[in-house]
């Protein structure tokens, strides 16, 4: 039986006679021509499509994933996290020691992430001015590039109620008197389910894959998935085109039919750990060594806390209350946002790190379990560098991520606060994530357990799912690799517009992040190639 | 979401031991004692030792969670199987490989007495000597242990705890608006 809700991206793609290329079909080598080439479809890429498409640019996106639309969503943990995300949301850093939750389909990681949509802090975007030469970000020229992307995609403050894992958050920091906020989503009619990540069922998550790809597809942009770029071609100081595998039907192996896309213009918009992964297997120039380097990851721990009340972990939006209250802190300390993920029962079980009769006591209270995270504020600090990309012995990108002790402070630091939140809240007992944790039912034993944690890797549990930093824009050539505007430092033509080109990390989720200036730079690239002036967003 | 084993390989860290699992697993794979039977039927990565493996470890790791009904949890653990053969395949051939190496060492008599204390072949191995081995790499101060056992953890949690049958023990009603929603 088929959903009830229309699938509205292959409803018009049939109606509006959309040009799309599976490349698992294809027997034989293609060469495509176009105005502008785009390789990825997410915040960035998206964005890029749509304003290039609108300026009349005949524009072709390419997608390594798959497309998978509305009713391909099941709501089903093994099936999403297999088909929509990098490696099988097996992905990690070099060493393992944190997982990376990045999207893998048409529409990127907009279409499975969680729908929280800030504008990039202006404490942020000052420090991008200030400490790396980056030129038209000042909050003020970027607030009008934010406020038409918030239009777009019907970002607002969640008008509902949080449901009581976001809930619990909020009354814990009402309690001690900490900061808390309603975070803005990105959605249209949301039926308050709690799946956005595994792709939303209903349309109703306002992502690159049912607004600014369907767009570009209806003025005529042609989209090539199941189709990996390998490398960017050079020729002097211009880029002249990009060469592909076709992936077969299982998405990964590919099917040995190449693809050659050729374009005046060309724009990578791969993410981070996949866009500098593309410049290095290219060998781009990279005089000064600048690519891969300082990406960030916002590292993100986590405390799980059981209640008398039902909370159901795994129903309602996923993130809708957050506090910043320690985000922007006057010490040396690493800042981090809490807020609380949701946890269906793979989700819940992953993060645990128990076996046995601990885990199944543990998961057979998941409707009374609530989560809390932090994420960590990284790039922003001496002693906090972020990782460094570099190319496995297949030519895959793998991000090398060390993590200093400045880092494991931090994340010590957030297990305090969390702990502190949830018996504020009113929390039976509360386990901090780690494999020398345990449940404490009060607050002084669970902080004096902290303080003893063994912060190290595979023992403390760290994860990701913002990647940013790698490709990093600014002026000064010798710390960057894009300008203010993304372009490569090394070729004429060749652009970068994803959150890789970010010179720190947001200190925030960050989708809207990439669309302010997504949407700045391709307006910018629209008058560059049309030799007009740019217009004011 | 399994962890990637370590992705420099899992036998190259600079730990203790790390000098004599590389020696006993190029042992290994070079007397031909690690499995390279060509796959049978739609298995798609693990190999006939690997499946027996994980067969006699998942009803320890998930202890108190499957049925307990011997023929129950029988088809309940081949049924894991054929899911975590999916997922292992979905992780990419970087980290297949990773799999593999561990495999091939925890498949090898010398390799798995020495990193596991469990001697016996896994399918006479006694619960307690899984459970030992299991709070061992768990517990190890030894990375690459702690590693390993978040690898096979994490497989082996979504490989139960994504099937609907586990849902009832934990509490989870399953989607919401499943009938209007789920094309099936």
């Amino acid at each position: 039986m088929a959903s009830q809700v229309p699938d509205i991206f292959r409803e018009r793609a049939a109606a509006e006679q959309w040009r799309m290329v599976d490349c698992a079909t294809l027997n034989a080598p293609q060469t495509v021509e176009a105005d502008v080439i785009i390789v990825g479809t997410g915040a960035g890429g998206g964005v890029t499509a749509e304003v290039l498409s609108q300026a009349g640019l005949k524009v072709v996106m390419i997608e390594e994933g798959n497309l998978h639309t509305s009713s391909d969503f099941k709501m089903d943990e093994l099936d999403s996290y297999g088909k929509l995300y990098q490696e099988g949301a097996g992905r990690a850093t070099k060493d393992g020691a944190v997982n990376i939750f990045q999207g893998r389909t048409v529409g990127g990681t907009t279409a499975i992430n969680w729908t929280s949509s800030f504008r990039t802090p202006s404490q942020t975007l000052n420090v991008w001015g200030n400490d790396f030469a980056v030129k038209g970000f000042s909050p003020e020229e970027m607030a009008p590039y934010f406020e038409r992307m918030e239009q777009r995609l019907n970002i607002e403050k969640w008008a509902m109620a949080p449901n009581a894992n976001n809930d619990t958050l909020k009354r814990g920091c009402e309690q001690l008197g900490w900061s808390w906020a309603v975070i803005p989503r990105n959605v249209a009619g949301c039926w308050n389910l709690g799946y956005c990540g595994m792709g939303c069922p209903t349309n109703a998550k306002q992502s690159m894959l049912v607004t600014t790809v369907p767009e570009a597809l209806k003025n005529g942009a042609q989209l090539y998935y199941r189709c990996s770029a390998q490398q960017v071609n050079f020729d002097a100081h211009k880029a002249t085109s990009i060469t592909c595998q076709a992936l077969g039907v299982d998405g990964k192996t590919p099917t040995g039919v190449l693809l050659e896309f050729k374009a005046p213009h060309i724009v990578l918009s791969g993410g981070a750990i996949n866009t500098p992964g593309l410049l290095l297997r290219s060998n781009a120039a990279d005089p000064h060594g600048r690519i891969g380097k300082r990406t960030m990851i916002h590292p993100v721990n986590g405390s799980m806390a059981q209640f008398s009340d039902k909370i159901d972990p795994f129903y309602g939006a996923p993130q809708s209350i957050y506090s910043d209250h320690f985000q922007w802190v006057e010490s040396q300390d690493m800042g981090f946002k809490l807020e609380v993920p949701p946890m269906q029962p793979v989700m819940g079980s992953q993060i645990l790190g128990f076996h046995g009769l601990d885990l199944i006591d543990t998961m057979k209270q998941l409707p009374n379990l609530q989560g809390t995270i932090a994420l960590m504020r990284d790039g922003f600090h001496e002693e906090s560098q972020g990782g460094s990309v570099e190319l496995d012995h297949e030519g895959k990108p793998v991000l090398d991520y060390p993590i200093t002790e400045y880092l494991w402070k931090g994340l010590r630091k957030a297990h305090h606060v969390m702990a502190e939140i949830q018996f504020a809240a009113g929390a039976k007992k509360v386990f901090p994530i780690h494999h020398d944790g345990d449940y404490y039912t009060n607050l002084e034993d669970c902080k004096k357990a902290i303080d003893a944690l063994d912060m190290k890797e595979h023992r403390a549990r760290v994860m990701t799912a913002h990647l940013m930093g790698g490709c990093a824009m600014g002026e000064d050539e010798t710390q960057s690799v894009v300008n203010s505007q993304g372009r490569f430092h090394q070729a004429d033509n060749l652009y970068v517009i994803d959150g890789s080109v970010f010179p720190t990390s947001i200190g925030a989720n960050p989708q809207l992040s990439i669309y302010g200036m997504a949407l700045k730079q391709a307006s910018q690239l629209v008058a560059t190639i049309k030799g007009q002036p740019v217009t004011a967003a | 979401m399994v962890s990637s084993m370590d992705r420099r390989s899992f036998l190259k860290l600079g730990v203790a031991s790390s000098a004599a699992l590389t020696g006993i697993s190029l042992t290994a794979t070079m007397t031909g004692c690690s499995d390279s039977t060509p796959l049978d039927g739609d298995w798609k990565v693990l190999r006939p030792s690997d499946r027996r493996f994980l067969a006699a470890v998942a009803p320890v790791m998930l202890k108190g969670a499957l049925p307990t009904d011997a023929n129950v949890q029988s088809q309940v653990v081949n049924t894991m199987l054929v899911q975590m053969d999916r997922t292992v395949f979905g992780l990419g051939p970087y980290n297949q490989k990773q799999l593999i190496d561990l495999f091939n060492l925890l498949n090898f008599s010398v390799s798995r007495g020495l990193t596991t204390g469990v001697w016996s072949a896994w399918e006479n191995a006694s619960e307690a000597d899984i459970e030992h081995f299991l709070t061992k790499w768990r517990d190890s101060s030894i990375g690459l242990f702690n590693l390993a056992y978040n690898g096979l953890n994490r497989l082996m949690c979504a490989a139960w705890f994504g099937q609907p049958d586990s849902w009832q023990t934990v509490g989870y009603p399953g989607p919401p608006f499943a009938d209007i929603l789920i094309t099936k």
